[in-house]
């Protein structure tokens, strides 16, 4: 194999990942070509420095943060038979709101319209307009009314 | 034969949740690791990682044991990882990479960058300066590139168990892996003529 090749390959014979013919034939050439052979130096010493990196440990509260959040997200989650039609959850909640409104709005128009009919009529006996209507039974024009009627 | 940890899978989806916190005990190192070595951010690596042992809890009543726990597990993690890249790309307007993949020169910049001012040893700085330069120079390779060299480098998986992971071919994986060390090995050359590394191979 022409140099070009081997160099290739470098990386998955150092990895051990080449087949016994293809890892024979690259240490035959690094015998005999040293700048092949430097290259392989070169990607060995890269691997280590790689592996000189800080290796970090899990913060002793990893497990107690992991159920944390474990346990919020049940809560947030729906029923099953509602995920399941979870696409019909926003026109229903419309619909829902919307008959809502309707109702409620009709039961106050009528409360409302009741009390206002209460209330003219407790107006109109508060200010004794009502005596304004009819002759009180008893009082003096309705004694000579009812004398004036009686002669005609 | 059944993989132990998805036999304890099966277990949870049965409703043992106490093989669910074996899971979480055994990957937890694990899932961290390989998120913090594609983000670079501690407190993000362990608050994406409760985010993948979350999809893990949820996924439990659906699970089947098609492939081995590990396989799945750091498949969601991966996808987690290439997600969250992809938020960040949307958010970023100037990338890490365009400052450290362009031409010669910007390295020594961003050495200068990483120096720390405060008064360390000088063996201590060093070693902070690299540190930070593997860090950043791992950030700088495109997410593919960097998620296959993490799971082989810091993960030890094979290439076949790295392309079940990222859904490609083991060509693909060997691709990836080749070019990932070569860049690698061109931005962290200073590094590597001191002569500390030279018992590599």
């Amino acid at each position: 194999m022409k140099c070009k090749k081997i160099r290739k390959k470098l990386v998955a014979y150092l990895d051990g990942e080449l087949e016994k013919k293809q890892r024979l034939l690259i240490e035959e050439h690094l015998l005999r070509c040293a700048e092949c052979k430097k290259e392989v130096d070169l990607l060995s010493k890269t691997l280590y420095l790689l592996k000189d990196q800080q290796r970090l440990k899990p913060s002793e509260d990893f497990e107690a943060n992991l159920w944390e959040k474990i346990y919020s997200k049940e809560r947030q989650v729906l029923p099953h038979f509602l995920r399941r039609r979870a696409y019909l959850i926003l026109p229903a909640a419309v619909a829902a709101a919307l008959i809502i409104g309707v109702v409620i709005g009709n039961l106050l128009g009528k409360v409302v319209s009741f009390q206002n009919v209460n209330l003219e009529e407790e107006y109109l006996s508060s200010i004794g307009l009502d005596n304004f209507q009819d002759l009180p039974p008893g009082s003096l024009p309705d004694v000579y009314f009812s004398l004036a009627n009686q002669q005609r | 034969m059944l993989d132990p940890d998805a036999r304890l899978m099966l277990k949870f989806k049965e409703g043992d949740v106490s093989s669910f916190e074996k899971l979480v005990k055994k990957y937890k190192e694990n899932v961290v690791n390989i998120i913090y070595q594609f983000i670079g951010d501690r407190d993000e690596a362990e608050d994406l990682a409760i985010e993948v042992f979350l999809r893990v809890y949820q996924a439990g009543k659906r699970y089947k044991a098609k492939a081995k726990f590990a396989t799945w597990l750091y498949k969601i993690t991966t996808n987690l990882c290439l997600n969250e890249v992809r938020e960040r790309t949307k958010l970023r307007t100037i990338s890490l990479s365009k400052c450290i993949s362009g031409k010669e020169g910007k390295e020594e910049e961003l050495i200068d960058e990483i120096a720390d001012p405060s008064p360390l040893p000088q063996q201590i700085l060093e070693e902070k300066e690299k540190n930070a330069l593997v860090r950043k120079t791992i950030d700088s390779l495109p997410a593919k590139q960097r998620i296959a060299i993490i799971l082989r480098v810091y993960e030890g998986l094979s290439y076949k168990e790295i392309s079940k992971i990222l859904g490609c071919s083991i060509k693909s994986v060997e691709r990836r892996l080749y070019w990932a060390r070569t860049n690698l090995k061109k931005r962290l050359s200073p590094y590597l003529i001191d002569g500390k590394y030279d018992g590599g191979f």
